[in-house]
């Protein structure tokens, strides 16, 4: 409590102070006769910074500050405007989340191009905060009184295609308690950052590299900020980002994006023949289409461009959907009818991403030659030229998708595409900065443009940004908006991490810098699964037993990072470990809550959780706990409230179960403190249920949750501390609303998600009450729907009104039990699900009857959305339109499940031959599972 | 006592020259070290069994970068064994590699004459086959001798497509030029599009070169580099007919600032039945003094310079080499050939690269390869440099 109203008191304080001033709950910046002094509202290992704005004249000029501007005052803005004969820069400084954010305007007053590098200069008051340097990669560095630099964006390179890591844009220094920092905004249009911490002269820089043509204006943006270094200095920082600048995170079409919420296929939907069912139980939601055209950097195929000769053979056995297409053989004609009628039939129902000719960025070399050769991106330094790349038979060359003529025809190409096939989003791969493009494209007054010892060029990470802006504008639906599903750090809805997690050497070597890229997104694995041969060399050696054993460990592995990261894995290592299944529900819980960098979370000394992860902010958070040893781990773990909300806030957390579950929360000053128990090998989750007012007395609070399919209800007991008064904070649910809150029995009034003040004293209790918006009846009433007979076959009815879009809908539930049929879920003999056109609303027992749209039948109209069932027993679905029918569906389908269970047995996968599966006689068969998020069923 | 004292000139003069095999342990793993007075080799047989260190004695150039091997003990995992890919290492094309397949030691042999190491390993690189490694040095020699011998112990048939793989380098401040015998007018070996060029040459892939990654039809039986800051010029060699019909050779750098730029064998596929097994010969040479290198004759190393008036050979042998003598020839491209006549050549030793000179004769307009036969009967053809004449 006391910390609290400290803060509130700084708070208050600070905004008076700063009446003239900038001032976030973390950082205040003042200006006093044209300097600029930057500062902690909670000082730490520094007081204050003076700020230098410093610019430099490229390619060889010196580096000039900038003094005496003119400074306009606004309500918690300054701008500070320096003029100079060549140039203005007018800085305009605001609060953003906790930090600073200076958007700045640059206008060049000459008839000349202009290259210029903007700098902000810090020094602290006190070398305590120097003693470590953070320069935007994923480790700090020491400074040991030496200058640390970092000059350029390029880092390792880590790709065939030459991709290399960039630096998150920041430049930091640290202390024991505190840091500072100042950079840009990830994904702007910047192809050159640096910065240095240099101790002699106490001085932490950051710039950024600027062409401006003659009379132009160019604007970019520079941060500035401090943060705590409790919780990791880096972390603090990313945490920062991601909390001030949401919409650099933010996923297209947001929670409703029907493909980003799941895992992707690993070329179960492109080289089979998609199945919806197969794919709705596998979790797949969108797919990575692998070249679906025949020359690099022709996706169109156009007639003119069709028949050239590789460098290689042509791909004689490319697999499309069940089928192997000789690639050198196939006409265009019969190429373009076979694409049009598998895309168009199935881009959208199983959200097959289009294969972008990479990221745009790679062209059949002569094509690109031929055609394109202002648009080669000749950067010598990485690798430009590949005899062997992506369509497989190619040579292909680097290409610039950002205004040359190579991107005009590629943005054509996606247009027509995105229209042509019904695509659902692309996908661009290995989209990574690193190669430098210096073409005739530069001289145009591109976004980006930076310059060297060697000129101007742009960062190719610009242009698929620039790329990844232009497919979300294709189409101007706002729920039929393009999404991206990139490889890579850069700009995208759907973020994949091109190795498994067993890939041990490049996947720690990326980690953590492009999990802090990806950020809230959701995002996936790739590759090669268990990767079994590396993992177990010597796997002839071992016997069945062993394999059970060494297995086992390694699909909890994957449970364990996958919760780790908020990133999924495939079907690869879901088959035969159905324990990876079981837990998927609870994986995409979290990753819609989004992925954060900052686990403000202190276990007990002694506690061994390798594997945290925090999900969420406020009341809407998460924290996962992952103990990977072989015996049970117990304590005490405190969540720090205070780095969860900027308001001083109580988060009353349980643990994340599908059923029941009963926590004590020992609230003490700015934390929520519980008994954790982490049983060996098993993910624990936390959940934040509610949120109160911080006080200053220690409370207790018994928290517990009893959750159903059709509702979910939450306690909260107060067991101990003084009298206070609070509004509750009420987290939202997807799939429910706050149906009711009570305070000792008595109604409370909500608006929003937040109660009516109210006043607290031990013994009081709080009932909130959720009620699902699908489900408006128990699990069991579906569970037990005779939906099959005692032989197992099928005996229900699927009853749909008249020419409307049920008929088709209806046949996801032949495809349901055809599934089952083929598994042996039910019996052979089976017959097909009957659909039959009525007239009337009739929900006998023993139907189905399903609506999309208003007042489909007469007497439809008094039922609700969803799932609910009529006085006979009859099922009836409901839906506004069929996109929400389809999610309705697949919602019911996944309560069917649990009594038409198919766990998925061993198969050949890569990374998991036929050879072992056969070796080890685990052909078709599975691994036991554990219900370990059921209390009930443990 | 005066046998000692006679003995210990000799036994000194052996250790020099002589060749050693010892125990070894490298980045925390057991090792062998193969050494004479030209060559120390360091052979780790839990990784691969390769050769993950090569350096050139008398002028102290390491030739591989520093071996890296580590065991890592994590939660869930087998113990993970991770090493890098320093040095060289025989791998099977199409498979997964592994840089960590262990291989037991089955013989040793330590005699001042040669030290040699035999390693298997079963169910190399998680196939079915047994690859055994020799690995043999002469004394005064600088050649490293491999013989790798592909066992199918299995009850079916397998296909071998052996693949070495040397990440090697002459200097490490630059990246090395690797040199590849090219055949001409191949644009494809097998199921490879390659490196399409109009006549046989030696393709130089250096830092102008921007392909990431080069396949070449082989025009002879052996891959090298150079470095202009560097005497040295090292070259893997193994028999032409193992390349043929679908071996190629390839080389991969990493660019940007870094030196690693590697030299591959990609020997031609072959069918092993049940029971069966098929042994190569892959050697790794280290000439002392020659800039280029245009021919390995036998033990010489040749590099050729033309100008309008002579041609200048220089040769380095491996191991030390007899005098001989030596004939020229040049051969036109419609079949004439002139005899540019016989000179001696004086005896050759590792470590020194002896030079040649041969007048050139008034020529008709053309271009002429150059041929060459040594008295012991050795003869080699030189991919270039070709004599060109513009007279009339």
């Amino acid at each position: 409590m006391w910390k609290h109203a400290l803060w509130i008191g700084l708070f208050a304080a600070g905004l008076e102070l700063c009446a003239a001033s900038v001032c976030t709950s973390n950082t205040k910046l003042e200006t006093e006769d044209g300097s600029v002094r930057v500062s902690p509202v909670k000082p730490g290992d520094w007081s204050s910074a003076q700020l230098e704005t410093v610019i430099t004249t490229g390619p060889s000029g010196k580096a000039q500050i900038m003094k005496a501007p003119q400074v306009t005052e606004a309500k918690n803005s300054v701008s500070l405007l320096y003029r100079t004969p060549e140039f203005n820069w007018k800085i305009t400084f605001s609060p953003r989340g906790k930090m600073i954010l200076a958007e700045s305007e640059l206008t060049n007053l000459t008839d000349r191009e202009l290259w210029l590098e903007p700098e902000f200069r810090l020094k602290p008051d006190r070398s305590e905060i120097l003693a470590v340097f953070w320069n935007g990669f994923g480790n700090t560095e020491k400074t040991a009184g030496k200058l640390l630099e970092r000059r350029g964006i390029k880092g390792v390179v880590e790709k065939h295609v030459g991709a290399s890591t960039m630096p998150f844009p920041v430049s930091a220094a640290g202390g024991k308690n505190s840091s500072l920092f100042t950079g840009s905004v990830p994904f702007d249009p910047v192809s050159y950052t640096a910065g240095s911490l240099d101790p002699a002269k106490q001085q932490l820089t950051y710039s950024l590299r600027l062409v401006a043509a003659p009379r132009e204006t160019i604007r970019f943006r520079q941060t500035i900020g401090c943060a705590d270094t409790a919780y990791g200095l880096s972390e603090a920082i990313i945490q920062q980002y991601y909390d001030a600048f949401p919409e650099c995170w933010a996923v297209v079409m947001g929670q409703e994006n029907p493909y980003v919420w799941g895992c992707h296929g690993g070329y179960e939907n492109w080289w089979k023949m998609p199945e919806a069912e197969n794919s709705r139980r596998l979790g797949i939601t969108l797919e990575w289409t692998y070249c679906p055209f025949r020359r690099a950097g022709d996706m169109w195929m156009r007639e003119e461009l069709w028949n050239y000769t590789p460098k290689n053979p042509f791909r004689a056995d490319k697999a499309e959907f069940g089928k192997k297409l000789d690639m050198g053989k196939i006409t265009r004609a019969e190429y373009i009818q076979w694409r049009q009628d598998s895309f168009r039939k199935m881009a959208r129902p199983f959200g097959l991403m289009f294969y972008n000719t990479v990221a745009g960025t790679w062209c059949e070399y002569n094509l690109a030659q031929q055609k394109y050769p202002d648009a080669i991106t000749h950067d010598k330094s990485v690798k430009y030229i590949l005899n062997n790349w992506s369509t497989h038979h190619d040579q292909e060359i680097r290409v610039f998708p950002m205004g040359t003529s190579f991107a005009k025809v590629f943005e054509e190409d996606m247009v027509l595409l995105a229209k042509d096939l019904d695509l659902p989003g692309f996908a661009l791969d290995c989209a990574y900065g690193g190669a430098y493009y210096r073409g005739p494209a530069v001289e145009k007054p591109l976004p980006g443009r930076a310059w060297d010892d060697e000129g101007k060029f742009i960062d190719q990470s610009v242009a698929i940004n620039h790329e990844v802006d232009f497919i979300h504008g294709i189409n101007a639906e706002p729920d039929r908006k393009l999404t991206a599903f990139i490889n890579g750090y850069l700009k995208g809805d759907y973020v994949m991490v091109e190795s498994p997690f067993f890939n041990l050497g490049k996947f720690n070597r990326w980690m953590p810098l492009l999990r802090w890229y990806i950020g809230p997104r959701p995002g996936c694995v790739h590759g090669h699964g268990y990767m079994f041969k590396e993992l177990v060399p010597d796997w002839r050696d071992k016997s069945p037993a062993d394999f059970q054993e060494i297995m086992s460990k390694l699909s909890d592995y994957v449970i364990m990072n996958q919760f780790k990261y908020g990133l999924t894995e495939t079907q690869l290592t879901q088959r035969g470990n159905p324990q990876q299944l079981y837990v998927f529900p609870e994986l995409i819980d979290l990753m819609r809550a989004g992925w954060q960098a900052e686990i403000p979370m202190i276990p007990e000394e002694g506690m061994r959780i390798p594997y945290r992860a925090r999900y969420g902010n406020g009341v809407g958070t998460f924290f996962f706990l992952g103990n990977s040893g072989g015996t049970d781990v117990s304590g005490k773990v405190r969540f720090d409230n205070a780095a969860l909300s900027d308001e001083p806030m109580t988060f009353l957390f349980n643990r994340k179960m599908r059923d029941r579950a009963v926590t004590l929360n020992r609230i003490e000053k700015n934390f929520s403190e519980v008994d954790a128990v982490l049983p060996s090998r098993v993910p624990v989750i936390y959940e934040s249920v509610a949120a109160l007012r911080g006080t200053a007395d220690p409370q207790q609070w018994k928290v517990s949750s009893e959750k159903a399919l059709n509702s979910q209800r939450y306690l909260l007991d107060y067991v101990s501390g003084g009298k206070f008064v609070s509004e509750i904070v009420l987290r939202p649910i997807r799939g429910f609303r706050v149906d009711k809150v009570t305070l000792d029995g008595k109604t409370v009034a909500v608006q929003g998600n937040r109660t009516s003040p109210l006043n607290f004293a031990p013994g009081s209790k709080v009932e909130v009450v959720y009620a699902s918006t699908d489900f408006h009846l128990p699990a069991e009433k579906i569970t037990n729907f005779p939906f099959t007979n005692s032989k197992k076959e099928v005996s229900f009815t699927v009853r749909v009104p008249r020419d409307g879009a049920e008929k088709a809908l209806a046949e996801r539930f032949n495809e349901y039990f055809d599934f089952c049929r083929r598994n042996k879920v039910i019996a052979a003999s089976s017959p097909s699900v009957k659909i039959e056109t009525v007239e009337t609303l009739n929900p006998s027992a023993g139907t189905v009857t399903l609506l999309v749209g208003k007042d489909r039948l007469l007497g439809a109209a008094a039922i609700p959305d969803g799932v609910s069932m009529g006085r006979d027993g009859g099922l009836i679905v409901k839906a506004l339109d069929p996109a929400q029918a389809r999610r309705i569906l697949d919602g019911l389908f996944g309560v069917m499940d649990r009594r038409y269970e198919y766990l998925y047995p061993f198969q050949w996968v890569i990374g998991l031959s036929g050879e072992m599966l056969t070796h080890f006689g685990m052909f078709g068969k599975t691994l036991p599972y554990r219900k370990y998020f059921e209390g009930a069923a443990q | 006592m005066k046998y000692t004292l006679l003995l210990l000139p000799l036994l000194l003069l052996t250790g020099c020259s002589g060749a050693r095999l010892e125990p070894s342990e490298a980045s925390g793993v057991e090792s062998r070290i193969l050494s004479n007075r030209y060559l120390r080799a360091e052979v780790v047989p839990d990784a691969c069994g390769a050769v993950v260190s090569l350096q050139y004695r008398p002028t102290g150039t390491v030739l591989t970068e520093p071996f890296e091997y580590s065991v890592s003990k994590i939660d869930l995992l087998p113990d993970q064994v991770s090493a890098n890919a320093a040095g060289s290492r025989t791998w099977l094309w199409k498979e997964k590699n592994m840089l960590s397949a262990r291989f037991t030691v089955q013989r040793e042999l330590n005699t001042p004459d040669l030290g040699e190491v035999v390693m298997s390993a079963r169910y190399y690189q998680g196939t079915g086959v047994v690859l055994e490694r020799r690995i043999q040095l002469e004394r005064n020699s600088s050649e490293l001798k491999l013989f790798l011998t592909f066992r199918n112990p299995g009850k079916s048939a397998v296909t071998v497509i052996p693949w070495e793989n040397a990440v090697m380098q002459l200097n490490p401040e630059r990246m090395d030029d690797v040199l590849l015998p090219v055949r001409g007018g191949v644009g494809r070996v097998g199921e490879y599009g390659v490196q399409r060029v109009e006549n046989d040459r030696i393709f130089a892939d250096d830092a102008t070169v921007f392909s990431k990654e080069v396949k070449i039809a082989p025009a002879r039986g052996w891959i090298a580099r150079r470095n202009a800051g560097s005497p040295l010029i090292l070259a893997i060699r193994t028999d032409m007919k193992n390349l043929q019909p679908d071996g190629f050779f390839y080389s991969w750098k990493m660019q940007g600032n870094s030196p690693v730029h590697t030299m591959e064998i990609i020997f031609t596929p072959f069918l092993l039945k049940p029971g069966a097994e098929k042994t190569f010969e892959v050697d790794y040479l280290v000439f002392q003094g020659l800039e280029d290198l245009k021919e390995i004759c036998g033990d010489i190393g040749l590099d050729c310079r033309v100008t309008d008036s002579q041609i200048n050979l220089s040769l380095c042998g491996v191991r030390p080499v007899a005098a001989d003598t030596l004939s020229l020839v040049l051969k036109s491209s419609e079949g004439r050939e002139f005899s540019l006549g016989k000179i001696n050549v004086p005896a050759l030793n590792p470590g020194k690269a002896e030079r040649l000179t041969f007048r050139l004769p008034p020529l008709s307009k053309g271009e002429y390869r150059i041929l060459g036969k040594f008295g012991s009967g050795k003869e080699f053809t030189l991919l270039e440099p070709l004599v060109r004449s513009s007279r009339p």
